[in-house]
């Protein structure tokens, strides 16, 4: 309330109340270093406050002037994005593709090359390739009703052999967002399978908390691990004894917990596709 | 100096013992070197202005993201402060706000397009922090407070100044937290293998215990928002409180006591 009042002070008596502090009569310390050439900064500034009396006069046909440079402003904003999208699109979907390539081979590091089998059918044309409703309802089955598989690549050797499987799994219950792991398995001959390695494709969890999942203690823990047949994944705090527990983040439950789900989705995946793929003598 | 209440004069000698850089840097106003120094120190969007806080207390829980943060932020300032500038005797009066938002939203589009296209690796780390930087107060603020009245080139420099000042900032903070929170400094281990990291630091209340302890510390030296205080924008006290004016980011007005302006040397 002092402010208001102040102000009409101030515009009442002009210049002559600052000049009038500018010797000293009031005890003002706000102005004890003013010269004359700061007042007329001062003035400067409250002048530039105030509207200009020109738009005013013009207020009736301003109003389509304004939205014609609205929607110009907006149209070459459209045309700027449009260009720079259509230049790096192709580089995106080279990072992303680069991204994928280098996971593959970390998780399968002895395959030749890879071919991917099947693909999630999001847009209604992968056609043959689309996952097989028999891995969807076991995963769905497994109490991993929220858990997708995306990609199911097979990895051969040299001569052509199917020597195991890249899955890609997708979990949106992470801390911070989706987890997506891509995990190598590969069948054995017994029945079972081993978890050659996982690597995750996208992890946003909390620095120091959720994103410790990327450190090799505990990414170790899922290479080489030879499973039997129907067994899962158990994530303990209280330190792995058994062959099918690992070891959690401490702190971090909802993180471990969608990771584990996307390798045990994964490790479904293979049980249910490798005794097909044996069964066409491929 | 209490605008709050006039009546109360600060000893001229304490006054004169407080640390106070506008008496050894003197530059012209409005020209480049003043506005970038002026983003970094007399104006420091983080520390003075309090703006960009969310991302202050966000990115910071490791120096590399606060740098990568700083950076994009730094370009885009610079790109949208650019073309306000050279576009305010264009844009009406009354559109300001959403031509400055149309403008402002296509150049984070583009640098988010630029880094998932050439940087996927930055792009992982600050994820959803980039689109989060057409809301950041410190774009629309110095859009409404600077490259609307002032030319282009003064307006870029203070993009860069700001943005600058805002990296810095993030780095201090950054520091800290991670070398508290995770032992390591851009992710060199600093800290001995010894050291158990104090977890609480990369989360938020321990973001928030950080930027307290250094706003407390920069007002203690008198370089900190207590600057505030010497404010009077308009020079006639109107305004007066500058402490505790949540417009003082979008006042365009130049502080009075407390600048970097030659004032003897003229109005410019």
């Amino acid at each position: 309330m002092s402010d208001t009042l102040s102000r009409k002070e101030n515009e009442a008596k002009g210049t002559q109340k600052a000049s009038s502090q500018a010797f000293g009569e009031e005890p003002n310390p706000s102005v004890i270093h003013r010269t004359s050439d700061e007042i007329y900064v001062g003035q400067k500034y409250s002048d530039s406050g105030k509207p200009s009396g020109k738009s005013e006069t013009k207020k009736k046909e301003s109003i389509t002037k304004d939205i014609f440079i609205l929607v110009a402003i907006t149209l070459v904003a459209g045309c700027l994005l449009g260009a720079a999208h259509g230049v790096t699109k192709a580089p995106i979907a080279q990072a992303q593709a680069d991204a994928k390539a280098k996971a593959q081979r970390e998780v399968m590091e002895n395959a030749d090359h890879f071919e991917t089998l099947y693909v999630l059918d999001q847009t209604g044309s992968a056609g043959d390739m689309t996952i097989p409703a028999s891995v969807e309802e076991a995963v769905a089955s497994a109490s991993l009703a929220t858990t997708t598989i995306t990609q199911v690549d097979g990895a051969f050797d040299a001569d052509g052999t199917l020597t195991g499987y890249v899955i890609t799994a997708d979990n949106p219950d992470g801390y911070g967002g989706n987890v997506t792991v891509m995990c190598g398995i590969s069948p054995n001959a017994d029945g079972g399978v081993t978890l050659e390695g996982i690597s995750f494709l996208s992890l946003s969890e909390t620095a120091g908390m959720g994103m410790r999942a990327r450190e090799e203690w505990f990414v170790n823990q899922f290479s080489g691990k030879t499973l039997n047949e129907g067994e899962l994944l158990l994530y303990t705090k209280s330190g792995a004894s058994r062959n099918n527990e690992i070891d959690a983040i401490s702190g971090c439950t909802i993180t471990t917990s969608a990771v584990t789900d996307d390798v045990n989705a994964a490790l479904i995946t293979a049980w249910k596709l490798s005794p097909d793929q044996k069964e066409d003598g491929k | 100096m209490s605008t709050r209440n006039p009546g109360i004069m600060i000893d001229p000698a304490r006054q004169k013992k407080r640390f106070d850089l506008s008496r050894y840097i003197h530059l012209k106003k409005d020209t480049a070197p003043e506005r970038i120094v002026n983003g970094i120190y007399f104006e420091n969007p983080v520390f003075m202005l309090a703006l960009g806080m969310c991302p202050t207390l966000a990115t910071t829980t490791s120096v590399t993201n606060a740098v990568g943060m700083g950076l994009s932020t730094t370009a885009i300032l610079m790109l949208s402060n650019l073309f306000i500038s050279l576009l305010r005797r264009i844009i009406p009066e009354r559109m300001r706000m959403p031509s400055y938002i149309v403008i402002i939203a296509s150049f984070v589009t583009i640098v988010d397009f630029l880094m998932q296209g050439f940087t996927p690796a930055m792009y992982e780390s600050l994820g959803v922090y980039i689109p989060l930087i057409v809301v950041n107060c410190i774009i629309m603020g110095r859009a409404e407070a600077y490259a609307g009245k002032h030319g282009p080139l003064g307006s870029l420099a203070d993009g860069f100044g700001m943005g600058i000042g805002f990296t810095g900032a993030l780095i201090l903070v950054a520091s800290v937290r991670e070398l508290l929170g995770n032992g390591t400094l851009a992710g060199f281990r600093v800290m001995p293998a010894s050291y158990e990291p104090i977890n609480i630091f990369v989360l938020a209340p321990g973001a928030f215990l950080v930027l307290a302890v250094f706003v407390a510390i920069m007002n203690r030296l008198h370089i900190g928002a207590a600057r505030r205080d010497d404010w009077d924008p308009t020079g006639k006290f109107v305004c007066g409180d500058c402490r505790s004016c949540p417009r003082v980011a979008g006042c365009g007005g130049k502080p009075a006591a407390d600048a970097a302006v030659n004032l003897h040397g003229g109005r410019g």
